[in-house]
């Protein structure tokens, strides 16, 4: 009697929970004789360079294994396109490499894991192989073509700009290429943005060499609410930084940083001033200096 | 096209228009930051309604229809106004951003401690000192039915809409029905 209702109901439920834009194989308009995802390094690579971008293999391995739809957005999102920029961090050391070396395992590791992403996400080779080679080949002849400039030295911003704009290139040919052979995909673009919203900071000191620890205003007003020592890393909830990784922050702080010469610094920083203003996949500088 | 085809292009067509509404709402910030999936919910809640209503209205004697249209808007009025009313209150925007916290109405011991009688009305500067974490100085329990009652007004909103558009439209033929209709 009611058989309308519930061939209704399943209509609309399976049309609901069908993925706005999968990846469709079906759709793949490519040629047929498409090579395997996994991709050798070019030939003529630097040694150094190959011999990173084969270690980053199992890395990148690893991180696309745990995207469900590798550089796709989150589930909900009305818009679905693939992004170049991954917020997948490189295991890489970089306070115990120079400039050039951290540089070029950076972007091993980020060559390795986009190839990886386009092929999971359904992207044929064809469409990503010769940007993706050309991206890789035009970053490290600015890499490796002149002193590669230490993270907030004269020259790193400059820099940085190249290589960003070697990477809005890439994504380009690779949107281009995507509308003419894979129309059926999702749309490639470099939006970048880790986190809850929250912008990625990296806490410095100024000369380097110091410790610097964060506390939020809440915490610390707490602690003093408390009758506790405020400034004690101990006694209340500081975080000691890493002056090479990012941290997401969003609020008002305090610190106080400590030099080994015996100088120190402390103050309060409000760290939201940026929030949906900084460019994208850039973490922004904060220094400490002393006084 | 038989009775059967015609219902079912009526009541999809009708549903499918609704399920519109939270998707467009999202749009203009409207539905409630948490859950996440509360444009999904909303959707399958108003096709859910569309077709409750259609099945029990559609045949009903206009005096019934009526008080379905009215107890509907009624629905929708109070989910509407409580909805606006729990969102004044309880929802903060991050300045510069489009996200939104969810307050609480019970202080932590420690936003206790720290703000004493401001509590539990602070104010935005106490929310950026604690990084925007509500649960920092909102009891986690305070937070959570503060969410609950904007998902529900929200819902009890979108629910009371489908159902009152739904009584009026339920009333209405498509066109007179065959002789040999199959129901």
């Amino acid at each position: 009697m009611h058989r309308w209702i519930v061939s209704t109901i399943a209509l609309l439920l399976a049309a609901c929970t069908e993925p706005a834009s999968a990846p469709d194989p079906a759709a793949d308009s490519a040629p047929a004789s498409e090579e395997p995802s996994a991709t050798p390094a070019q030939p003529g690579l630097p040694a150094d360079y190959a011999a990173m971008r084969a270690g980053a293999q199992a890395w990148a391995a690893d991180q696309v294994s745990a995207e469900s739809a590798p550089g796709m957005p989150a589930e909900g999102d009305t818009d679905p396109y693939f992004d170049t920029m991954s917020c997948a961090e490189p295991d890489i050391e970089p306070g115990e490499q120079a400039p050039r070396e951290q540089q070029l395992a950076a972007l091993a590791h980020e060559a390795v894991l986009l190839e990886g992403r386009l092929a999971a996400a359904g992207y044929a080779p064809a469409l990503w192989r010769e940007p993706l080679g050309r991206w890789e080949t035009a970053a490290l002849d600015v890499i490796t073509g002149a002193p590669t400039p230490a993270w907030g030295a004269p020259g790193y911003d400059a820099f940085e700009a190249r290589l960003s704009a070697l990477a809005d290139t890439l994504t380009a040919e690779l949107e281009a290429n995507r509308a003419r052979l894979q129309p059926a995909l999702a749309p490639i673009r470099r939006e970048g943005g880790c986190g809850a919203g929250e912008t990625p900071f990296l806490v410095r000191t100024d000369p380097p060499g110091g410790k610097v620890w964060l506390i939020t205003r809440f915490a610390f007003d707490v602690c003093r609410a408390k009758k506790l020592d405020a400034w004690s890393t101990e006694a209340c909830r500081w975080t000691e930084m890493d002056p090479d990784r990012e941290a997401y922050l969003s609020g008002s702080y305090n610190y106080q940083a400590h030099w080994p010469d015996g100088a120190t610094g402390r103050g309060s920083r409000r760290l939201d001033d940026g929030m949906g203003n900084f460019e994208e996949g850039t973490a922004v500088p904060v220094l400490v200096r002393p006084g | 096209m038989d009775q059967y085809l015609k219902d079912l292009m009526k009541v999809v067509g009708i549903g499918g228009a609704f399920a519109l509404l939270p998707a467009l709402a999202a749009l203009a910030g409207l539905s409630p930051p948490w859950p996440p999936a509360i444009g999904g919910v909303s959707a399958l809640l108003i096709l859910a309604f569309s077709l409750i209503v259609w099945e029990w209205v559609r045949k009903s004697r206009t005096a019934t229809r009526r008080s379905w249209i009215v107890w509907a808007l009624i629905l929708t009025l109070t989910g509407l106004t409580g909805y606006l009313f729990l969102y004044s209150l309880f929802i903060e925007p991050i300045p510069g951003t489009d996200m939104r916290v969810i307050r609480g109405f019970t202080c932590t011991a420690d936003a206790a401690l720290v703000h004493g009688a401001r509590c539990p009305d602070l104010p935005r500067e106490a929310l950026q000192d604690a990084e925007w974490e509500a649960t920092a100085l909102w009891t986690r329990g305070s937070v959570t039915a503060v969410r609950l009652g904007l998902a529900f007004t929200w819902l009890l909103f979108t629910a009371g809409l489908i159902a009152t558009v739904g009584a009026i439209l339920a009333g209405r033929r498509l066109k007179a029905p065959a002789a040999n209709a199959s129901e």
